[in-house]
């Protein structure tokens, strides 16, 4: 099933309410989708969208406007050297290229096709007619690229049957009361910051974006959105411990805050517990290529924690239970099963 | 009909549309209101009305029968009960997730 469904049904339910804010520039469920259509005018003819930039309207804008046009979208990790992002966007043919400042003008040189964030969100307000929604589950939604830590950056494909599956799976449509928002600072070039989108969207939270990470701005923007949700990963949770550390008022509308992306150090987990006693602590492990989370160490396993019980502090390093909806199966060296699940 | 995930069907007696999440290996009818849904091109025709009583699928549930591998996610809502060879489908039960994302 095609993303593009899925804003189709918020659109449906609750079109004017606001999906996405990103500074004090906003977008509601019709403009959204509205604006994936006009994206796909633009993206016409080419055979992906790469988006290089931080959180902003674009991304999720990039992604829908993709979506409809049945092309990948590739968001791409903007601080990577200009060379890197051509030998990445090189092979995958005719790329419409949403970058701005001094990236976008050195992609330019290089031959690519672009266009300033600035001016693709523009194009996306304009008028546009809705089409036809592509049909293909198989057709690669998102390229993610992978940090590369052996050698060049792999993509991991990611299928519009792949994502659909994993919001419909674990998320319940709507069920979000209306005042709940998430913040998100986890970047755009992240699997986290993909399944993010899709899932709050999907959920009815009004997502607002963090252009890039900084706790005292993270803190800010948590009192002054009275943000109810937010995931982030382990060196955020460090520095906001420091932040909330020295802060009275703290983050009062706070109910869930998961983290992941990589293991937590067990001093870092046990401060939060105590700075953050009525928050519900969900560790997300995940890789990219199983399009996000597959297992969860739940809120009531870090409450057990919170009285210090040995079992229970240990279990903190756990990633918890496998979803519902996840097969898992460990094999010997020889390849055959040893376990399944 | 023959399913196939993805595939769009409206109702042909109100403004309900679902999509295949999951189809079963051989053809079912799927039927809305006690009239065969029509593909997502088809036009409808705009005299019909749905029984007294049914219960019309709400939008984002899932409509599933387990036996016959057959799911159904409702993209928009309808005032007439979703149906397999006549056999009314349930809801598919939600399973609560802590919030990951």
């Amino acid at each position: 099933m095609n993303l593009l469904v899925l804003l189709d049904m918020v659109a449906a339910g609750r079109g004017d309410a606001v999906v996405v804010q990103s500074g004090d520039e906003t977008l509601t469920a019709n403009e959204l989708l509205e604006g994936a259509w006009a994206g796909q005018k633009l993206a016409a003819g080419a055979d992906a969208l790469a988006y290089v930039g931080p959180n902003a309207l674009a991304f999720p804008l990039g992604l829908f406007a993709a979506a409809a046009a049945g092309i990948p979208f590739v968001p791409l990790n903007y601080r990577l050297s200009d060379q890197q992002l051509h030998e990445l966007l090189e092979p995958l043919g005719n790329v419409l290229v949403v970058a701005e400042g001094p990236v976008g003008a050195a992609l330019a040189d290089a031959g690519h096709d672009v266009t300033g964030a600035d001016d693709f969100v523009a194009a996306c307000r304009a008028d546009a007619t809705p089409g036809e929604i592509p049909g293909d589950a198989e057709a690669t939604a998102v390229l993610l690229y992978t940090s590369g830590t052996t050698s060049a950056p792999k993509a991991a494909v990611l299928r519009h049957g792949n994502l659909s599956s994993y919001v419909i799976g674990t998320v319940e449509f709507a069920a979000a009361d209306e005042a709940d928002a998430s913040l998100v600072s986890v970047p755009p070039y992240h699997v986290a910051g993909l399944a993010n989108l899709l899932s709050n969207l999907y959920a009815g939270r009004r997502i607002v974006y963090l252009r890039q990470f900084d706790a005292e701005e993270w803190v800010a923007t948590a009192k002054r959105e009275q943000i109810t949700n937010a995931m982030v990963v382990p060196t955020m949770l460090a520095r906001i411990a420091d932040v909330l550390d020295a802060d009275e008022t703290g983050v009062p509308n706070l109910r869930s805050l998961s983290y992941g992306g990589a293991r937590t150090p067990s001093t870092v987990l046990q401060r939060v517990i105590k700075l953050l006693p009525e928050v519900n602590l969900t560790n997300a492990y995940g890789l990219t290529e199983t399009s996000s989370t597959i297992a969860v160490l739940g809120p009531d396993d870090h409450r057990a924690a919170r009285g210090g019980d040995p079992v229970a502090v240990q279990r903190l390093s756990s990633v918890g239970r496998v979803l519902p909806t996840v097969e898992v199966e460990v094999r010997d060296d020889a390849r055959h099963a040893a376990a399944r699940r | 009909m023959e399913l196939k995930a993805g595939q769009r069907l409206n109702s042909a007696v109100c403004d309900a549309q679902v999509v295949v999440v999951k189809a079963p290996a051989d053809a079912v009818e799927i039927q809305c209101g006690g009239v065969p849904m029509i593909d997502g091109d088809q036009e409808r025709d705009a005299s019909a009305t749905t029984p007294d009583g049914d219960e019309g699928p709400a939008l984002g549930k899932r409509y599933a029968s387990e036996e016959l591998g057959l799911e159904l996610l409702c993209t928009r809502a309808g005032s007439g009960a979703l149906a397999v060879d006549g056999e009314v489908l349930p809801i598919k039960g939600a399973k609560p997730l802590p919030a990951s994302d």
